[in-house]
């Protein structure tokens, strides 16, 4: 039972994680070559779903999963050619703002157009089913579904930044993007055809992902302090620092969820008696409350200890 | 800060008139506009002490609404005391609300400024959400859902029961601490924290203790954050943990931004600019926080310095004489956004009402068709030729007069350029 | 011919060109010496575009190139080999010169990675090692190598044997007259006198961001007082 319970978790948390990777790759490497960290990345993953269900409901399912990425890739780039271009040379803490309020503007707009609520968003019939069992508990097959489409982007991305020539640049100017300018590529044009990838990559990540998890407003601020924190703990700019990052926090979440136990009952069975309990307070919270803290407090740590991130080259 | 001084006559004359206007407001004997004002004034204070940070030493924090709620939920424990018998008078709520979060913000300031940059406004940033979660679970003492709730006691010769009290009550705190705020700055701590600002290094090599600068900034900014958070209490008579959001933080950031970092009042001006939109136009519009996202982008794109440098730099057209070269521009200016204005105003509005579910319930009783929807008085055909044209017609008459706004804006500064 | 006249540039409020004039011919090594801070390698990032100038004129074959980007100055013909060798650490010799590798201008000279590798073979037995694992005569080879794969006319080198141990300047040096022999116009900036007079048609010396002299190596030689006021520690 145990065991179970640990395998599914495990699971679960490895293929959130992928998932976390597809949206936070494209951050991570906006930011290590342009040093702006873009609050709207998360929005791209929101709009991603939404236009995933609006396929869904007039040209199928898997149409979605590839008109999702181009409309939100060209969003993508049509953010970065036309806004943030145009304020960089006020400094990065303009650029960071004005992404602020893309991500405020795009949320309100789903509202305009899909009001304050979740909408149904489904997982098509032909791959609503389970996967296996484990023990009592039926594992969705859909949840194996986006674990593999993650996985491929995820070889996919890997494939793309090691072996073409393009990927190659971006690798480069993610470290010195002056003398990739010297060397005589249009940095800036490399940089948008990046952001719209990273974009085009958050919004497959949302058309997938939507069907399963909830497909409302609120979903880009729900996972984007959650894809800042994988991008710090892996380190600023570095692309493994990011898969390291989202599998932890993929797992850990994942984890954390299931743990219903309080500090207070731990110690009392250790035979420490309930003076914990009496205490109140924080003690008697459940771990799995307390767990949403894990992401924030490794994010502090690290911050504070090796702002560099796990893997990050950069100080 | 604004280094560019205005007269002084002019200067105290603009705040004199403004004080003046704000001490007279309860004459209009409207609970509703007393009740927006005071909500002006809590968040005019809580973003000048954000911008403490940011204007002053380049600091930006996105983690502020940490040291309002600590306030806030300090405050509400120390009323229900108070109504348990304590001795405590209620005027010193803030006092102790603010030394609170003074010791709060030492110790996170303590931390986040062994950091610049994004790195810093990450660390604030994880610090709030610690400080969420913890709030969200920890109903002992942040009340869950329900919240906490209190009750404001009399004091002496004080009765806090009516709207006008309260607003007082704040008023009077937030003028003190403006005023405070505006000696430190001034003071040669204050000019050492834009020095900082400017250059690090060379502060450094001065022999100051540049990481001490800061802790201090931070700790007094999240001091006046808490004190606003106590009037919040003090006001509402509750909260809830749900004021710990990762929202309450970035409003504070785009109030200060509309209302513009540079200028000592601009904060302040952002947050009343703001409250009101969302008072008045939040009362007209479910579409109105999308409004307040495009002023933002908007501000940020071509108006950089807020509606506080606009104003500054207005006023100080005006003194030097040279405000009719602009005026012209300018009116035009002001006519272009207006005439988009009501563009875009009209396309949310449409598409709003016709994505909304009492829309699809009409089409469903009026036989699949597009009824036409009613707005400014006049009922719009969804699809109609008319609505598109309008729209189309007032965005074209509004880009093409901005251009020319603009192009005669940078003639103006050119001969002016030419002249000096 | 590439042609700066007037060139001024600034760092912040500092202002550091002081109406720079200078000329160089393909197929020529032209040197400029100068005592540390005065200029040299800010000229250098003023040509290629690092540090736009704030006025006068970079001519490459009658194209005005100040002001513009600089991956459209590269792309007009003009190679930079920095003088921090920055490479690209975290990617692989091979992958750094990918990225050096580009179309040149019709009539310029043209290289082939193999070829290059021919001029230091110890760099293709390590083409597959990350770059930062590199020494430093290697990853200053590799700017060179990187710079030259863009199949430049012009080429701006900076300080390019700082550090270096004696067998590996005189592989520099060999690399250089390789690229003088092919055709490409050298701008040389070197602290050693002996090497830069060696191989340098013409010299030129700058002092607090202007040319203070020019001529042929014979007559830098001559001029004592050019050298004790402009170039010795005093
Ligand atoms: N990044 C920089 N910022 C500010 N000043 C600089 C910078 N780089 C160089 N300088 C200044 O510009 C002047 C010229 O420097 P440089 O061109 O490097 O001289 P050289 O290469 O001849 O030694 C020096 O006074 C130096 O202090
Ligand atoms: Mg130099």
């Amino acid at each position: 039972m145990v065991m179970d319970y640990f395998l599914v978790s495990l699971l679960n948390g490895v293929i959130y994680g992928l998932m976390l990777f597809m949206v936070s790759s494209g951050l991570t490497l906006i930011f290590g070559m342009m040093g702006v960290l873009n609050f709207a990345h998360a929005s791209f993953y929101m709009i991603g779903a939404y236009i995933g269900y609006l396929c869904s409901l007039h040209l199928g399912f898997y149409a979605g999963l590839v008109i999702a990425p181009l409309v939100v890739g060209a969003l993508g780039v049509f953010s970065e050619r036309l806004l943030l271009r145009r304020v960089r040379p006020q400094g990065h803490t303009h650029e960071l703002l004005l992404t602020f309020g893309l991500f405020f503007i795009f949320e309100e707009v789903i509202k305009v157009f899909f009001g304050n609520f979740a909408v149904p968003y489904q997982v098509p019939a032909g791959l609503d089913f389970a996967a296996f069992s484990v023990g009592s508990i039926e594992y969705p097959f859909y949840r194996l579904f986006i674990g593999v489409v993650a996985l491929v982007m995820f070889v996919a991305i890997l494939a793309v930044l090691q072996l073409t020539r393009l990927g190659i640049v971006v690798r480069a100017a993610v470290h010195r993007s002056d003398m990739v300018a010297a060397l005589g590529h249009n940095v800036p044009t490399v940089f948008t055809a990046l952001f719209g990838g990273g974009a085009a990559l958050a919004g497959l990540a949302g058309a997938v992902a939507g069907a399963f998890f909830p497909t409302s407003p609120t979903m880009a601020s729900d996972l984007g302090t959650l894809v800042f924190v994988v991008v710090v703990i892996g380190g600023l700019g570095s692309l493994s620092g990011a898969v390291v990052g989202a599998l932890l926090i993929g797992v850990v979440t994942s984890f954390a969820v299931g743990l219903n136990v309080s500090l207070a009952s731990l110690a009392a069975s250790l035979g420490l008696g309930d003076t914990l309990t009496q205490m109140g307070g924080l003690f008697t919270v459940s771990l799995s409350s307390l767990a949403g803290t894990i992401p924030y407090l490794l994010m502090l740590l690290i911050l504070l200890l090796r702002p560099s991130g796990l893997l990050g080259e950069r100080s | 800060m604004s280094r560019v001084m205005s007269s002084p006559v002019a200067r105290y004359a603009w705040l004199a008139a403004t004080l003046l206007l704000l001490v007279l407001l309860p004459l209009t004997d409207s609970a509703t506009l007393i009740n927006v004002a005071t909500k002006c004034l809590i968040a005019g204070l809580f973003a000048m002490g954000f911008n403490l940070l940011w204007g002053q030493m380049g600091l930006l924090s996105f983690g502020h609404a940490a040291y309002l709620g600590i306030g806030t939920f300090a405050t509400l424990h120390m009323m229900n005391a108070i109504d348990e018998g304590w001795g405590l008078p209620a005027p010193l709520l803030p006092v102790l609300a603010g030394a609170l979060g003074v010791v709060v913000g030492a110790l996170m300031g303590w931390f986040a400024s062994r950091r610049t940059g994004i790195y810093f406004a990450m660390i604030t940033l994880a610090v709030a959400e610690l400080t969420h979660v913890i709030a969200d679970k920890w109903q002992g003492f942040f009340g869950g859902e329900a919240g906490v709730r209190s009750i404001r006691t009399d004091w002496w010769l004080f009765g806090f029961q009516d709207a006008t009290s309260v607003y007082y009550y704040c008023l009077v705190w937030s003028v003190l601490l403006v005023i405070a705020l505006w000696a430190l700055l001034r003071s040669p701590f204050g000019l050492l924290m834009y020095a900082l600002r400017e250059n690090e290094e060379r502060v450094r090599f001065l022999g100051y203790r540049t990481h001490s600068i800061k802790v201090v900034g931070f700790a007094v900014s999240a001091g006046v954050s808490a004190v606003a958070g106590s009037l919040m209490a003090f006001m509402n008579e509750s909260a809830n943990a749900s004021m710990f959001a990762t929202l309450t933080s970035a409003e504070v950031v785009l109030n200060t931004v509309i209302g513009g970092s540079a200028v000592f009042l601009g904060p302040a001006l952002g947050a009343a600019f703001n409250t009101l939109f969302g008072y008045y136009i939040g009362g007209l519009s479910h579409f109105w926080l999308l409004y307040q996202g495009l002023i933002f982008v908007l501000v940020i794109m071509y108006a950089p310095g807020g509606l506080g440098g606009l104003f500054s730099g207005a006023t100080r057209q005006a003194r030097e004489g040279r405000l009719a070269h602009h005026a012209p521009a300018y009116a035009v200016g002001a006519l272009a956004s207006l005439l988009i204005a009501v563009a875009t105003i009209t396309v949310v509005e449409l598409v709003g009402t016709v994505m909304g579910s009492s829309y699809r319930v009409l089409r469903l009783t009026s036989g699949e068709t597009w009824p036409p929807v009613s707005l400014w008085g006049i009922d719009w055909h969804p699809l109609g030729i008319g609505t598109f044209t309008f729209v189309l017609v007032l965005i074209g008459a509004g880009t093409v007069l901005l251009r020319w706004a603009m192009a005669s804006h940078r003639q103006a500064l050119d001969r002016i350029g030419s002249e000096t | 011919m590439l042609t700066v006249n007037d060139l001024h540039a600034h760092y912040g409020k500092s202002h550091v060109l002081n109406g720079v004039r200078y000329q160089l011919k393909p197929g020529e090594i032209g040197t400029i010496l100068g005592r540390n801070g005065s200029g040299r390698s800010t000229l250098c990032k003023s040509i290629i575009g690092l540090l736009p100038p704030t006025s006068g004129s970079v001519n490459l074959g009658g194209r005005e190139l100040a002001g513009r980007a600089p991956h459209e100055v590269s792309r007009a013909g003009i190679g930079y080999v920095p003088e921090e060798r920055e490479i690209f650490l975290n990617l692989s010799v091979d992958e750094n010169m990918t990225i050096g590798r580009k179309k040149g201008i019709p009539g310029a000279p043209t290289w082939t990675p193999e070829e290059l590798y021919d001029l230091f073979p110890r760099l293709r037995e390590r083409r597959r090692v990350k770059a930062g694992s590199l020494s430093g005569g290697e990853q200053q080879m590799l700017t060179m190598f990187r710079t030259l794969l863009g199949n430049p006319l012009m080429i701006l080198i900076d300080e390019p044997t700082e550090g270096l141990a004696p067998k590996i300047v005189g592989v520099v040096r060999d690399t250089v007259l390789e690229m003088k022999r092919r055709g490409i116009g050298v701008l040389l900036l070197e602290q050693k006198l002996s090497l830069a007079l060696q191989i340098a048609d013409h010299v030129a010396v700058m002092g607090h961001g202007e040319i203070v002299f020019e001529g042929s190596v014979e007559e830098f030689r001559a001029n004592h007082e050019v050298r004790t006021r402009w170039l010795e520690v005093s």
